[in-house]
């Protein structure tokens, strides 16, 4: 039996993971103590994590689709055919993207801005985060990540805005916990009633497109003006809310530094600092993800790289997602999973999962962690590295990496993050407001097992079970206008498109709000938001 | 000799240089599968199968997961495997016979945990993948003379010494440590120790109280006697309301409480593969899940946190399970102070009824 200590892939936090193993199976994982982020605490994603690991529906071998279904076949022929299309390319500026991961290491993200830039010679690279971040992506270059998480059960005043800190970052609320329990101030600025806002001392409910002028209400400034040591933690419902541009930009303009963005992908800074993103400074820009997807839908992308990524359960807007990868000339789709993004796919990569690979990570607050492999890799199986070296040698080009140290060393000079050299982003988001059609804010609310896309936690029986039938969380008030009853089946409509659920109805809630919540097995949410939100406007209809 | 019956009979007490310690465990590991605690790399500490006394550090931190209740009741233990063949079907029962396993340097608090474990696991029903390791199990115990900053035993009535349940409990005397012999198994393995051991004297004996007193009145870093008035109060169930909604908010349902709580016993048996092969495994469950209690029909007896933390808590300290375990299910080990990502832990939550309505 050896340890061996790893990172969660799971949320940013980035939390250390000890692991038992005698190479060939895990006995047991457990917190490590001697981890600054964890301390000797997990969430219930990183105690389940080898549950995911041994899965049954693990992808094995390459697969290669013929008539509709799946062939299992050899490396060598899976990966010559993904050569050979992508050669077959020809308008390598237009018709072909690459998606990576927020997941794979940095090394591997180095190592695909190469195989995108050198050998392929596409800038038109980017992973999920310009959908899901773009507010904190433009202004990424102002964030020093000078605020540590260890820094926040330090500080004297905590505004958290817009995150239910429980889901979203538990590591964030531990230390808020702390702080609040040595005598801070907490100040939660919310539409809903999070849990955080029980405990709190001042808890200001806002509508969920008026977050920016509760920041500029007199007690909250007259409270940050006093304060010595203030910190402002901003999640999910800024930047994937209804007005995040608006919102965001507010809030950095008056915390500046005191702002810790609470990013809730595992890698996503490093999948940025090591160049998987087309905003580069002095390269050519090429097209962001929601550009891949337009392309797509209007027929140009002739070959869509995606790596890691459930697009098609994670982005929103489904059915306008799916028809855009339906339309792809060529999906290759590289995965632990038969995701839905996978299904849709004409090659997929069956890869290793981060526990059996090493290398690092970038956290949320912009810690370099490094780990090494746990277990060993099954034979048919290769890591997202191993895939991007043998592709590239496939495509006539050798790079000249024999192992991830040698990535390693590379690595440090070519920090985008660190250098800021993320140059000017171009992504404008709409604000969304309600009206006569749709006079209601919907929030798509996941659970707190749930993570990304969902395809670690179908995998895992703990967390699955723990995944409750989808419902839709309205106020009694709205309920009685609308002549609804708890438990009774209902439409939910809005610009994108309509699903319907069970009503659940719950006092807390304000009357103009409905909460969506994540379905077990179920990711008809996604139906209803645009792509990269978590947030819109809807209505409810009752069925006839 | 069922080794939960403490014979006083048994009662003798030996003494050995800190320095032979070594030597003694390097002598039992010729004999027995022998675990203590390693520091791994990443600074954390493991309790791991040595052959030396040199591998072992004393002065170990303890291990978010009782090194106790792993071995005992493991996180995930295959109890079935099944194939079928044919039209018949291949099922066989795992029962692992566990060789004779000496667990060196365990913590008192992880002693008293085993006691409340053993009477869970064997009282009436008996687990028989429990019996089988727990037979095979040899316990060398430390009285913790320098508590740790979330350690609270004495409040619990579980440390930092016992006066029966062990097979050995070592005691740090200056350069020595006072051996207690509480049963044959434990005798067995001094006897392995040979001249290593010298009987105590009277004044050795008296040493080992002072010390043991001194750490209880003045070396736990956290308020002592938690217990008393937050057990009345749970018991009465006259606990408001509010507090548990407090508690609740705090709650992010990652279930390490009941992972690390070295008496939370909750297991989940199930079938993994496919209807050809596979199987039955038994992991540990969390009472903080939903999943926990959801039945069938979807309708679920306690539906959110604070339902969950309440239920928790009165299993912890209500004197209706007082009554049937003995004793109270904490030990005061502080692993959920270390590990409970809310601070929902049990020194909080006693502090937390003691203080309501005041």
């Amino acid at each position: 039996m050896k340890e061996i200590i790893t990172i969660c892939p799971f949320c940013g936090c980035g939390c250390g993971i000890k692991v038992s193993t005698d190479d060939k199976e895990i006995e047991k994982v457990e917190p490590s103590q001697s981890h600054l982020i964890g301390r000797g605490s997990l969430c219930i994603k990183g105690w389940h994590i080898v549950e995911v690991l041994d899965s049954e529906t693990r992808l094995r071998k390459p697969l290669i689709k013929s008539d509709d279904t799946f062939k299992e076949v050899t490396w060598q022929e899976a990966l010559s055919l993904v050569a050979e299309k992508i050669k077959s390319v020809k308008d390598k500026y237009n018709s072909i993207g690459i998606i990576g991961s927020s997941k794979t290491t940095n090394e591997e993200n180095y190592l695909l801005n190469k195989l995108a830039h050198q050998v392929i010679k596409t800038n038109n690279i980017d992973t999920s985060f310009s959908l899901h971040y773009s507010p904190l992506l433009k202004r990424i270059n102002e964030i020093n990540f000078s605020v540590k998480i260890d820094d926040i059960q330090n500080s004297d005043l905590i505004i958290v805005i817009g995150t239910n800190l429980n889901v979203e970052a538990p590591q964030i609320l531990r230390r808020v916990l702390k702080a609040l329990d040595k005598g801070a101030k907490i100040l939660v600025i919310n539409s809903l009633k999070i849990p955080l806002a029980n405990i709190a001392e001042i808890y200001i409910q806002t509508e969920p497109n008026k977050i920016a002028e509760a920041i500029k209400d007199g007690k909250v400034s007259s409270l940050y003006k006093r304060a010595k040591k203030p910190i402002c933690i901003v999640g999910e419902d800024i930047f994937k809310g209804v007005n995040p541009d608006d919102s965001f930009n507010s809030i950095i303009d008056i915390f500046k530094d005191n702002v810790f963005p609470i990013i809730n992908l595992n890698n996503a800074l490093g999948a940025v600092a090591y160049g998987v993103t087309p905003y580069i400074e002095g390269e050519k820009e090429g097209m962001n993800l929601q550009e891949m997807i337009e392309s797509a839908e209007k027929g140009n992308m002739e070959c869509l790289y995606i790596i890691g990524e459930d697009i098609l359960s994670s982005a929103g807007d489904y059915n306008r997602v799916k028809k855009a990868l339906e339309n792809v000339g060529f999906l290759i789709v590289q995965d632990l999973f038969m995701t839905e993004t996978a299904k849709l796919a004409d090659v997929i990569l069956p890869v290793v999962s981060s526990l059996e690979k090493g290398g690092s990570f970038i956290n949320m607050e912009g810690r370099l962690q490094d780990f090494e492999p746990s277990i060993s890799t099954d034979e048919t199986l290769k890591s997202d590295f191993e895939i991007f070296i043998e592709l590239s040698e496939k495509l006539g080009v050798k790079l000249p990496y024999k192992n991830i140290s040698e990535v390693r060393k590379e690595i440090e000079k070519s920090n985008l993050l660190k250098s800021k050299k993320i140059s000017k982003v171009n992504i404008s988001l709409e604000n969304q407001n309600v009206d006569s059609d749709f006079p209601l804010w919907i929030k798509i609310d996941n659970p707190r097992m749930f993570f990304h896309s969902g395809s670690m936690l179908k995998n895992s029986y703990t967390l699955f079970r723990e995944m409750e039938v989808g419902v839709v969380v309205v106020n009694p008030e709205l309920a009685k206008k609308n002549n609804i009853r708890n438990n009774e089946k209902v439409k939910v409509v809005t610009k994108t498109g309509e699903i319907t659920r069970n009503v659940s109805i719950l006092n807390d809630i304000p009357q103009n709000i409905m909460v969506v919540t994540y379905g077990k097995d179920d990711i008809s949410h996604s139906i209803i938001v645009p792509i990269g939100l978590k947030w819109t406007v809807g209505r409810l209809e009752k069925l006839s | 000799m069922d080794c939960r019956e403490i014979g006083e009979t048994f009662m003798k007490v030996k003494i050995i240089n800190k320095e032979d310690v070594t030597r003694w465990i390097d002598k039992i590991a010729e004999k027995y599968n022998v675990l203590g605690p390693v520091k791994i790399k990443s600074g954390d500490y493991e309790f791991k199968k040595i052959k030396s006394g040199n591998e072992i550090s004393l002065d170990y931190i303890n291990p978010v997961i009782s090194p106790v209740k792993q071995f005992l009741f493991p996180s995930k233990e295959v109890m079935m495997k099944y194939e079928k063949k044919g039209k018949s079907v291949d099922a066989k029962v795992e029962q692992q016979v566990t060789e004779k396993t000496v667990l060196f340097g365990i913590r008192t608090c992880d002693l008293s945990a085993m006691l409340f474990l053993d009477k869970f696991f064997l009282d009436g029903f008996k687990d028989t993948f429990y019996e089988l390791r727990r037979n095979s199990l040899i316990t060398v115990n430390l009285v913790c003379t320098e508590p740790f900053e979330s350690c609270f035993c004495v409040c619990a009535d579980a440390g930092p010494d016992r006066k029966e349940g062990f097979d050995v409990q070592l005691t740090k005397i200056n350069g020595s440590y006072v051996a207690e012999i509480g049963s044959e198994k434990g005798e067995e393995i001094v006897k392995i120790g040979g001249s290593l051991f010298k009987d105590a004297s009277q004044e050795d004996i008296d040493k080992k109280e002072k010390i043991v007193k001194d750490t209880k009145e003045n070396k736990f870093k956290m308020p002592t006697s938690y217990f008393s008035k937050a057990i009345r109060h749970v018991t009465a169930n006259d606990i408001d309301e509010k507090t548990w909604d407090q508690l609740a908010s705090r709650c992010v349902g990652c279930g390490s409480c009941s992972y690390v709580c070295p008496t939370c016993t909750c297991f989940n048996v199930l079938d993994i593969g496919t209807t050809n092969k596979g199987e039955r495994v038994r992991t540990w469950d969390s009472c903080m899940y939903s999943g926990f209690t959801r039945e069938v029909s979807g309708h679920n007896p306690r539906p959110v946190f604070k339902d969950r933390v309440k239920r928790r808590y009165y299993h912890k300290l209500s004197y209706y399970y007082m009554k049937k375990m003995g004793q109270h299910g904490c030990v005061g080990c502080g692993r959920c102070v270390i590990a409970c990502i809310g601070g929902i832990d049990m020194p909080m939550v006693s502090k937390f009824i003691r203080r309501q309505g005041q």
